[in-house]
């Protein structure tokens, strides 16, 4: 076993050994000394910009960025002397020197990773006075919105971007007018940005936010001709409790659909039931590839940044994609189909609210092709930020609220449902019901455990009543590209493989609770939410998607068999190849 | 492709021309023939020619070649010959013939020539 | 074999002043007058004496004639060439005596140089390795690779003492070295050609006059640390330095001195060039290694060093282009020769770039330790018109200024630091009386501000916070107050700013408000720039007695600011004018208009 060289060195007078290679951010932080940073993203944004984490070495010349500076032996730090101190208030009173001062109305307004310092450092805003920098806002993609005159160029977007493996944005300019966007200043929504929204939930201040939906919703709640029908995706009930002061990944879900009620919804189903319905129509869309010679690999279709991401990079594989529509857009469909006959009313007077954690969600419910019934599946998507700034408008105290169940029928789900938010839940969901199906037996595995887990991309083998599955889990879009270039090159050993655009899946997508820098370098939320979706899995009595009540009856009354032509009709969807700019 | 003897060929080769350029240096042997009215009247430009043409060919480093308004009265050409380290010697009556003896007996050879020398 | 050898500069300077059409008449006349076997027209690199360009020098007599054009060339021919008689009107006047001069080594401007660096020069045509070959030219290579180890060649170089050439002024021995110890199996020798200093050109001269000194010393240094590939980052801006380097290579190649195998040797290196883009930051290392990766040019935080990870993340060696050029001298002539010139602690010599308010502006090369004065007074001939020498500034943008009760101040890197400047790349820019130190340091923070590459906050936006404080002073709106906030901004900057061209940026405002407070304080107390240079500080007057009403410049008014008073003078007939401050635009049109010298600044 490697040895690996320890270093000894003091922080404040306080003496620390760590590995060789650590940085002084990281041996702070291991004796509980936390040195602010801002532009700092631990492996994709270890850049040194902002200087916000300079720190004393004795014998060096001038301040030394903490983050990405090593430790060795015998160094000397001072973290917290008067000459730090007065540098890093200088630096945030220039960063807010050109600074869009809106904070009273700025959607991040007590979630400023900037605010926070401005507070502790005790900054008078105005002591750098001068010209400021002034930029149109971008408003042109329906997921995000970014206005440069509130970003302190911290690269973090840029970053999570290129970690993405997608890049559509980067520094424009020079010196003072420095300004992150698209390549000749296009807009966002004019260039192959996918709305995955991982820019927007690492983003420190409120420069890159979601398109808001609210007052949408609110004017549709208080519109007494529609019938205002909301669902809440899987990964929503582990983050919401976090934009309330709750521990991370703490299940809300009883008090989110108390919430819901509350706020005057006239249903509150469930996505999770769609979740269900979306694994009957693409588990039996599966086995008639591989029993009747279609193409394989097949890759699920639930994301819509991935979606997207395959129609402007690998228009080649879109044959492979599932037909199917996401739970969402199931969900929607379903809705202004079977339940608005069922009402007896015109979709028209249906108005379609989901709750999801993504912000591609709301660029895949103005796909022009989804209209199931003739108007959109979904009006209106609120992420779970957005919801908890509803909540609060409306006066609602979530811990105080009691635990409600769902409306029936769409809200009745199983722990295949559920899964759904997590990295390779779709894959364990459609396992546990096709293995069943091609088996016949009742007593087939529920967990598939080999596809869980942090890792990027996850294999695994099955060999299920003499048919071999090679299966592949794939999440954060860098990955879904290798498994594309193998697909492209003929190496492709998979037959099924899913796809989440979200590192970690839909518990870590663009549309959840910010936690903020410190949280992404030394924390593991998604752990925490990952781990609460399996537990709610668990604690379910049904956990196989085919033995949804509420869906086995949708079948009956409604669309027969999975993958009949009415099926067709509602819950599936086809795919255009798309240009880069 | 050259070898490095080729590249100290060209070295040599290309010395004797080479050999004429340069700002003189402290090192260097400092000829200078008077060229005024009188020294070109007299014939100092043959001398000067002459000289140059004896300097290249030999590709005979740290010498110099100069000119100037010296004045030379009756005793043009006149050439100046400064050594480093040594006074300057002043030589009357130049012609061809002489300058080769003054760049081999003097300059090359260490002998001042005496019987030319003038004030 | 030619007699006569004509050597005319085709160095930036005299190229955009016409000497390229006067090479091409001199070959023409030569053509015509049957001078072929007699004559040689040798196009070179820069001599250094600028002001004076086109330069000429006649070899083997050394005659020196400048601001030659094309119509002197038959004049040359005929007169100097075929008779032996001098064309006097073309010889170089001295300025102080008024004297002629006929060697460039006679000038006050030549005297007191060494060239070492440029020994080449104004001497061989870069674009033949032939000449470079004839002046002892990859000797120095070839007794590195053949009788002497890696180590013992750093050994040299470190027993040289030379120091970085680029503005760092880092033991380069000691750099070579770290490359060495570096482990890798691919690393990089690169050369810093970018010159981004407003006002250098030590380097484009080297470039042009003089390539094949870089590519022996890079080759030599590849082998001193295991070096498998070399680039030239040389700014765009530079076409003539570029296509000199091209050549140069092509040659190199040509002759097996680049490549594989070198003369024979076993030893293999090539060299590619790289172009920048226009931007001063990538003259800084990290930034000019990224911009060759084709990033985007920004500096990386340091640890880690180029010297164990830069280029492509290999050990890369960067030095100057100066640097280098002293490298095959060093190597022939040996360490000790070196390190006898100069002072103690910087050895050699060192090129300056001369500019600003200075008879003789151009490219000097002398020993460090040379005096400011002797250096401002002798080799550059004075001040011009009779003015009086205020200050210079050392190190361009990133450097501070020496004032004029400094001006004995022995140039080399210890002294001038202890004066709050610096050697940096070598650009001295000279100032007078009429140089308005505020208006100095504005300048050159206006262009740091630009260059900012925008990464860091003390330099994107501190550099413009501190700007607009310079420009309030020189605006006449500032507080007093604001100075102590100025010296307080520039100290956070330096200490806080990711690259050198941060940490530099705010010099000029220290360096002049170090020796020149009194002019910052007459700008804010009094609203007077005592130069007379910051417009709204400048307050033009009519002198109601001198004016004799003739309204001239009334009339060249382009603000309508003259109007006609009531007064008349004794001795006048008309009435007197007299402008209106609120409507002065300052331009200046009316003082030059005045026969009667009626108008005043102040």
């Amino acid at each position: 076993m490697e040895q690996q060289n320890m270093v000894n060195l003091k922080i404040n007078g306080i003496a620390v050994s760590v590995p060789q290679g650590t940085t002084i951010l990281e041996a702070a932080n291991s004796i509980g000394i936390k040195i602010p940073t801002l532009c700092y993203m631990k492996k994709i944004n270890a850049i040194g910009a902002c200087r916000i984490c300079v720190v004393e070495v004795k014998g060096a010349r001038t301040l030394v960025a903490a983050c990405v500076y090593p430790v060795n032996e015998g160094m000397e730090v001072i973290t917290n002397s008067e000459r730090v101190f007065k540098a890093r208030k200088t630096t945030l009173e220039l960063i807010l020197s050109d600074h869009k001062q809106d904070c009273l109305s700025c959607s991040r307004n007590q979630n400023c990773e900037l605010q926070d310092l401005s507070f502790e450092y005790g900054c008078n805003s105005h002591n750098f006075d001068g010209v400021r920098s002034e930029y149109p806002l971008d408003e042109s993609s329906p997921c995000l919105v970014r206005d440069n005159e509130k970003c302190i160029l911290c690269r973090r977007c840029v970053a999570a971007c290129q970690a993405q493996s997608i890049g559509v944005i980067g520094a424009n300019g020079r010196g003072f007018d420095t300004h992150i966007g698209c390549a000749f200043d296009q807009k966002l929504g004019d260039v192959s940005c996918v709305g995955c929204g991982q820019c927007v939930v690492n983003c420190p201040t409120g420069a890159l936010v979601e398109k808001d939906e609210i007052d949408n919703v609110i004017r549709a709640l208080n519109d007494p001709t529609k019938r205002v029908v909301v669902g809440t995706a899987p990964a929503v009930r582990v983050g919401l409790g976090e934009e309330f002061g709750l521990p991370n990944g703490t299940n809300v879900e009883g008090k989110m659909v108390a919430a819901l009620r509350r706020l005057g919804f006239d249903d509150v189903f469930d996505v999770d039931f769609a979740a269900d319905l979306t694994i009957m129509e693409e588990g039996t869309e599966f086995l008639g590839r591989v029993q009747n010679g279609g193409v394989l690999p097949m890759i699920t279709s639930c994301s819509p940044a991935w979606i997207k991401f395959a129609e402007h990079y690998y228009p080649e594989v879109l044959p492979h994609l599932s037909t199917c529509k996401s739970p969402q857009q199931m969900f929607g469909a379903t809705v202004k189909t079977y339940y608005a006959e069922k009402l007896g009313m015109d979709p028209k007077d249906i108005y379609v609210v989901s709750i999801m954690p993504c912000t591609a969600k709301k660029f895949e419910k103005n796909r022009g092709e989804m209209n199931a019934a003739g108007v959109p599946d979904v009006d209106s998507v609120l992420t779970t930020r957005e919801l908890a700034r509803f909540i609060r408008r409306a006066g609602l105290q979530l811990h105080k609220l009691p635990d409600e169940k769902f409306d029936a029928p769409l809200g009745i789900s199983t722990g295949a449902g559920v899964i759904f938010g997590v990295t390779g839940g779709v894959m364990e969901a459609a396992l546990r019901t096709v293995t069943e199906v091609l088996t016949g037996d009742e007593a087939a595995p529920v967990n598939f455990t080999e596809v869980r887990g942090a890792q990027g991309i996850k294999e695994a083998s099955y060999n299920v009543a003499g048919l071999d599955v090679k299966v592949a889990v794939a999440s954060g879009l860098g990955n879904a590209r290798e498994l594309m270039e193998q697909i492209k090159n003929g190496t492709c050993e998979y037959q099924f493989i899913e796809i989440m655009s979200c590192p970690g899946g839909c518990v870590n997508g663009g549309g959840q609770p910010i936690k903020g820098g410190y949280a992404y370098n030394f924390e593991d939320v998604k752990a925490d939410r990952t781990a609460s979706i399996y537990g709610i899995d668990k604690s379910m009595k049904l956990r196989k998607a085919h033995n949804n009540p509420a869906v086995k009856a949708l079948y009956q009354e409604y669309f027969g068999e999975p993958n009949s032509h009415r099926a067709h009709e509602v819950l599936h969807t086809h795919y255009e190849p798309r240009k880069k700019f | 492709m050259k070898t490095i003897s080729d590249i100290n060929a060209i070295r040599d080769a290309k010395k004797h021309e080479i050999v004429l350029r340069g700002e003189p240096t402290p090192d260097d042997v400092r000829v200078t023939i008077g060229m005024g009215d009188a020294g070109l009247a007299c014939g100092a430009q043959e001398v000067f020619c002459r000289l140059v043409d004896l300097v290249c060919e030999g590709a005979i480093e740290h010498v110099k070649v100069m000119r100037e308004a010296l004045d030379a009265g009756e005793n043009a050409p006149v050439v100046v010959v400064a050594c480093p380290g040594k006074d300057p010697v002043r030589y009357g009556k130049v012609d061809a013939v002489l300058i080769e003896r003054i760049l081999k007996e003097h300059i090359m050879g260490g002998n001042v020539l005496a019987d030319h020398v003038i004030d | 074999m030619f007699r006569n050898q004509i050597l005319v500069c085709g160095g930036t300077g005299c190229t955009s002043n016409h000497s390229r059409e006067l090479i091409d008449e001199l070959r023409a006349q030569v053509e015509k007058k049957g001078l072929q076997n007699d004559v040689e027209i040798v196009m070179t690199g820069c001599f250094g004496l600028c002001a004076a360009g086109p330069i000429v020098i006649v070899y083997p007599d050394g005659t020196f004639y400048t601001q030659v054009q094309a119509k002197d060339a038959e004049e040359i021919l005929d007169k100097h060439i075929i008779k032996g008689e001098l064309v006097e009107r073309l010889l170089h006047v001295e300025s102080d005596s008024g004297e002629h001069t006929h060697c460039l080594s006679d000038t006050e401007f030549y005297k007191k140089q060494k060239r070492v660096a440029l020994r080449n020069c104004g001497v061989i045509n870069p674009e033949n390795i032939d000449e470079y070959i004839a002046l002892d030219g990859y000797q120095a290579l070839i007794k590195v690779l053949t009788t002497m180890t890696p180590q013992e060649v750093i050994d040299v170089v470190k027993g040289s003492g030379l120091r970085g050439r680029g503005g760092a002024g880092f033991p380069t021995g000691l750099k070579w070295q770290f490359t060495k110890n570096a482990e890798g199996d691919v690393k990089y020798v690169c050369v810093n050609a970018d010159e981004g200093d407003p006002g250098a050109f030590m380097d484009r001269s080297v470039l042009e006059g003089d390539p094949h000194a870089v590519l022996e010393a890079m080759t030599i240094a590849a082998y001193a640390v295991g070096g498998t590939q070399g680039y030239i980052y040389v700014r765009a801006e530079y076409p003539i330095a570029v296509e000199r380097c091209r050549i140069a290579i092509a040659q190199a190649r040509e002759y097996g001195l680049l490549g594989e195998n070198i003369l024979g040797t076993g030893f293999s290196f090539d060299i590619d060039l790289r172009l920048g883009a226009g931007a001063f930051v990538c003259g800084e290392e990290t930034a000019l290694m990224t911009s060759i990766e084709g990033n985007r040019g920004e500096p990386r935080p340091r640890p880690p060093f180029p010297a164990s990870k830069g280029l492509f993340g290999k050990p890369t060696l960067l030095n100057n282009v100066e640097t280098y050029a002293n490298i095959p001298q060093i190597i022939l002539k040996g360490a000790e020769w070196f390190a006898s010139m100069g002072t103690e602690k910087s050895k050699g010599t060192k090129v300056f770039a001369l500019g600003g308010k200075i008879v003789n502006t151009g490219l000097v090369e002398i020993p460090m330790g040379t005096t400011l004065r002797e250096i401002v007074e002798d080799i550059g001939g004075g001040v011009p018109n009779g003015k009086k020498f205020k200050a210079a500034q050392m190190g361009g943008p990133s450097g501070g200024c020496i004032p004029a009760h400094l001006i004995d101040t022995p140039v080399d890197y210890e002294n001038l630091a202890l004066v709050g400047a610096m050697v940096g790349s070598g650009g001295l820019i000279v100032m007078d009386e009429n140089s308005c130190m505020v208006d100095i340091a504005k300048f050159f923070l206006d262009f740091t501000m630009d260059e900012s590459c925008g990464k860091c906050t003390p330099c994107r936006i501190g550099t413009k916070r501190l700007y607009e404080m310079l420009d309030r002073v020189t605006q006449g709106t500032a507080k007093m107050e604001d100075l102590d906030k100025m010296v307080e901004l520039c100290q956070y900057i330096k200490d806080n700013a990711l690259c050198g061209l941060g940490q530099t940026a705010p010099n000029p405002v220290l360096s002049t408000l170090r020796y020149f407070r009194d002019e910052y304080e007459a700008h804010i107390a009094e609203k007077r720039c005592p130069a007379g240079v910051c417009k709204k500080l400048v307050r033009f007057a009519i002198v109601k007695d001198s004016c004799i009403g003739c309204g001239l410049c009334a009339r060249q008014c382009p603000a309508d600011a003259i109007y006609r008073t009531d007064y008349v003078a004794p001795g006048k007939k008309l009435a007197a004018m007299a402008i209106n401050p609120d409507k002065c635009v300052k331009c200046g049109a009316c003082v030059e208009t005045c026969r009667f010298k009626a108008i005043i600044k102040e």
